[in-house]
């Protein structure tokens, strides 16, 4: 069983790209459609004894977005520490310093190629 | 696989289309409703990201222009302006037919997307929206792949918390070169009960060899260079220094200067590690070892938490007090002599006591020396902006290295030289350094570097200035010289004395010289300043390789070394930096000339002759240069051979500003008091200079005939 990395994004075709991408590159995937969805599925892996080592989201996204997620999750004891990646477009300066003070520990450009989206996750999971 | 994420795409693509129209659609109506512009924008942005991440970048293109319009509407808070809505949805359209009919590419609607794009151009344009810029990180190019690094990493205590792991960043930096020599600074970690597992208290710096640019190195950094203490130094240009097969990098990194007192330190903390390998051989007990490095630890505490900021005044009194003292102490000790009554066994021992005495004092007045002396890199990095900035007007690359920040000097000397060197980096910046196309025609980086270097050399402070420019080109420098009317005969001169030329008042001013030899506006401004610090300027320069000024400065203002001589009745101090010989000149040796005064000739060479007491309107006691002592000055190549009634000795002396008593007399830079509690007027050179170029050409007709 490869490391476990948590996806949010509202888009599908996103969450696929990188499900794939990620699935090659030897990771398991598990994703989310938001931040709300997202909160929900990383109790549902609490149960199941498992967290993953890092999460990639997205900032804009319906019911809440990446920001919201992100405080959500530095508020939580036991995720605090992991490593949050956001997905942005060059059009969101403001938005990556406001995921970067909210506790984002990178970023990343859509659009992105495959090799470097492994080349930044292995910035933070090995 | 791939086809599937095209699927995947298609059918989400084709969902956001329709979000897109029925929005607009009720925009129509209520264009203000901003939950449903910002629903249309999220598709339009979904879109577009989905799009290039399967590699479909005209719709992309298209999107990204549609989202830009709808970013700039969502920004305004005023709502859709009509004349946006065709715009709208005439892309939408044009995006809705690429997807249902599966041409992708656009190879169908080439023309329609062209002139789409053009109208959402035009839009943008009139609607003063501003498309975001793309980050084109321009990489500079290198030939030459190998590069070294100084890497330093001082990371937030609190990185851990944003997911950050230290170690992930550096095994990167490990893997994108070789890491040649590494030190970690653990002076801020706390004692094991006060320990924050959660914080870090650590960091490093790292010597890297890489094949990469220090663009790319900085780039392993990206997410954390801008919160943190992240530096990336391209040492490449120092690489001789650093490697001696002879001897350990470590070593030499601190003889050149290269790491700080800081490293030192780290190093040194390195020998902690021979307390665990003797406790690993049972020599001696943990115990022991902790509390040995518990007290040097609680040194090093101590060390860094006694600080305090003090008045430079304050010192400067302290200073003063301690010259007094010199001068009571002198008195003092003539007082006893007096009373010794010729014993002269009696005599040695109150000498040798003095003489003890002397030393502390002298001690004590170079600690208070040093206590006032700060480091240059404060004033160095304020150049490096100003040095980028300038070369972004110019259309230039530049990369400006700093070496030898730690360099201490006396303030007053740091506030007085950063204007000349500005100056200085100005010039190699405006003229030094070619457009980027020309270097690489020339086979040069398109980015030119300037050093800027501070280092100690014999009790001087050097400061370097260099560039890999166009160098100097003597040949126009020579032309306006001659034109100018400077240069008499037709002599060879040496490279070093046509760039001399340059320093010259007005010459450099010439605005055709400057360009053509691109070097020297003010120049002459930069001499004087730095003459003004007791201090010279040298150029060295190579046609096409670059140009390098050299400043020598004093130590401090405050101090001197100089040779006391006297005329008549009075007593001058000359800088010693200023004398290159005494001599006892023979009726044989001078010379009457036209128009030039008296000449000495000295071993072949002429140089002109003054009396002290001339240019300083004294009473001597010798007034033919023959029966007195010529002291041989120099200033820059300059010579002069100037008379004074006798050599005193070598004295070092506490220089007191004259400025504030009375008005400034030419040919004296300060004064100082002597044992005797009398003034000895301190001379400048360069003024002196001046005063006998200035004499021989008035009074040339009424020579003293030797």
């Amino acid at each position: 069983m490869g490391r476990l990395i948590f996806v949010v994004d509202d888009s599908k075709t996103v969450r696929a790209s990188l499900e794939y991408t990620l699935g090659k590159g030897g990771y398991d995937v598990v994703s989310a459609e938001n931040g709300n969805d997202g909160l929900k599925r990383l109790e549902q892996l609490a149960g199941q004894g498992k967290r993953p080592e890092m999460i990639i989201t997205d900032i804009n996204m319906p019911v809440m977005d990446g920001i919201a997620f992100i405080k959500e999750v530095k508020k939580k004891a036991d995720l605090k520490f992991i490593p949050i990646l956001i997905l942005t477009t060059e059009s969101q300066e403001q938005k990556k310093m406001e995921g970067k003070s909210a506790g984002a520990a990178g970023w990343l450009v859509k659009p992105f190629k495959p090799e470097q989206l492994i080349g930044v996750v292995k910035k933070f999971v090995k | 696989m791939e086809d599937d994420l095209i699927q995947t795409f298609l059918e989400e693509g084709r969902e956001n289309v329709q979000v897109i129209e029925e929005g607009l659609l009720e925009l129509e109506k209520t264009p203000q409703e901003e939950n449903l512009i910002n629903t249309v924008f999220r598709a339009m942005h979904t879109l577009k990201g989905g799009a290039g991440l399967v590699g479909l970048t005209v719709i992309s293109e298209l999107a990204h222009r549609l989202e830009n319009v709808l970013e700039t509407i969502r920004q305004s808070g005023t709502g859709i302006p009509e004349e946006a809505f065709s715009i709208l949805f005439s892309g939408t359209d044009l995006l809705s037919r690429m997807l249902e009919s599966g041409d992708l590419e656009g190879s169908d609607y080439r023309e329609q997307i062209a002139e789409h794009i053009q109208a959402l151009t035009i839009f943008s344009e009139r609607e003063a929206l501003t498309c975001p810029k793309v980050n084109a990180k321009v990489m500079p190019f290198r030939d030459s792949p190998i590069g070294y690094y100084k890497v330093i990493l001082k990371f937030r205590p609190d990185i851990f918390e944003t997911g950050t792991d230290p170690l992930m960043l550096l095994l990167e930096l490990e893997e994108n070169g070789e890491v040649l020599e590494s030190f970690l600074n653990m002076s801020g970690l706390p004692d094991l009960s006060a320990l924050n597992v959660h914080a870090l208290h650590i960091y490093w710096t790292i010597f890297l060899r890489s094949k990469k640019s220090r663009e790319e190195i900085e780039d392993i950094f990206i997410f954390v260079i801008e919160d943190n203490e992240i530096s990336v130094e391209d040492i490449t240009a120092e690489k001789e220094y650093l490697y001696d097969p002879d001897k350990r990098t470590g070593e030499l990194l601190i003889e050149r200067g290269l790491i700080t007192a800081q490293d030192v330190e780290e190093v040194l903390k390195k020998q902690k590690r021979t307390g665990e390998l003797l406790i690993a051989e049972g020599k001696v007990t943990g115990g022991q070892v902790d509390k040995v490095i518990r007290s040097q630890k609680r040194f090093r505490e101590q060390e860094q938490l006694e600080t305090i900021r003090v008045d430079t005044h304050k010192l400067e009194n302290i200073l003063n007090n301690i010259a007094e003292l010199l001068i009571a102490q002198s008195r003092v000790k003539e007082l006893v002599l007096r009373l010794t009554g010729g014993n002269r066994a009696l005599e040695a021992e109150v000498f040798n006591a003095f003489q003890d005495s002397d030393k502390i004092i002298r001690l004590l007045q170079e600690e208070v020396m040093n206590a006032s002396m700060i480091p240059i890199g404060g004033t160095f990095v304020r150049f490096q902006r100003m040095a980028r900035d300038l070369a972004r007007e110019k259309g230039k690359q530049i990369e400006l290295v700093i070496n030898g920040r730690d360099t201490e000097l006396d303030k007053k000397v740091i506030e007085q030289i950063a204007d000349p060197l500005k100056h200085l980096i100005r010039n190699s910046v405006d003229h030094g350094l070619e457009m980027p196309e020309e270097r690489t025609a020339q086979g040069k980086l398109p980015a030119g570097t300037i050093h800027l270097n501070a280092f100690h050399q014999e009790g001087n402070i050097v400061i370097e200035i260099s560039d890999d420019g166009r160098g100097i080109d003597e040949e126009a420098v020579l032309a306006k010289a001659k034109e100018r009317g400077l240069v008499k005969d037709d002599r060879a001169l040496t490279p070093a004395e046509i760039q001399r030329f340059l320093f010259m008042p007005g010459f450099s001013t010439a605005r055709k010289v400057s360009d053509i030899s691109g070097r020297g506006v003010g120049l002459d401004v930069v001499m004087t300043n730095v003459q003004n610090l007791r201090g010279s300027v040298e150029l060295f320069s190579e046609k096409g390789k670059g140009t390098r000024f050299t400043i020598k400065l004093p130590l401090t203002l405050a101090i001197i070394d100089g040779m006391m001589v006297r005329v008549g009745e009075e007593r001058f101090i000359i800088p010693l930096t200023a004398i290159t010989e005494f001599i006892k000149a023979k009726p044989g040796d001078l010379h009457m000339t036209e128009g030039r005064g008296i000449i000495l000739h000295l071993r072949k060479e002429l140089i002109p002759y003054a009396g002290l007491y001339q240019l300083l309107k004294l009473e001597p006691d010798y007034s033919q240069p023959t029966d007195g002592i010529l002291v041989i000055l120099k200033d820059g190549q300059k010579k002069m051979a100037l008379l004074v009634d006798e050599i005193i000795g070598q004295e070092q002396v506490v220089i007191k500003s004259m400025k504030e008593h009375m008005e400034q007399v030419d040919g004296v830079a300060g004064a100082t008091i002597l044992g005797d509690g009398k003034v000895a007027i301190i001379l400048d050179i360069s003024t002196l200079f001046r005063l006998s170029r200035e004499r021989d050409r008035g009074d040339s007709l009424i020579t003293h005939t030797p």
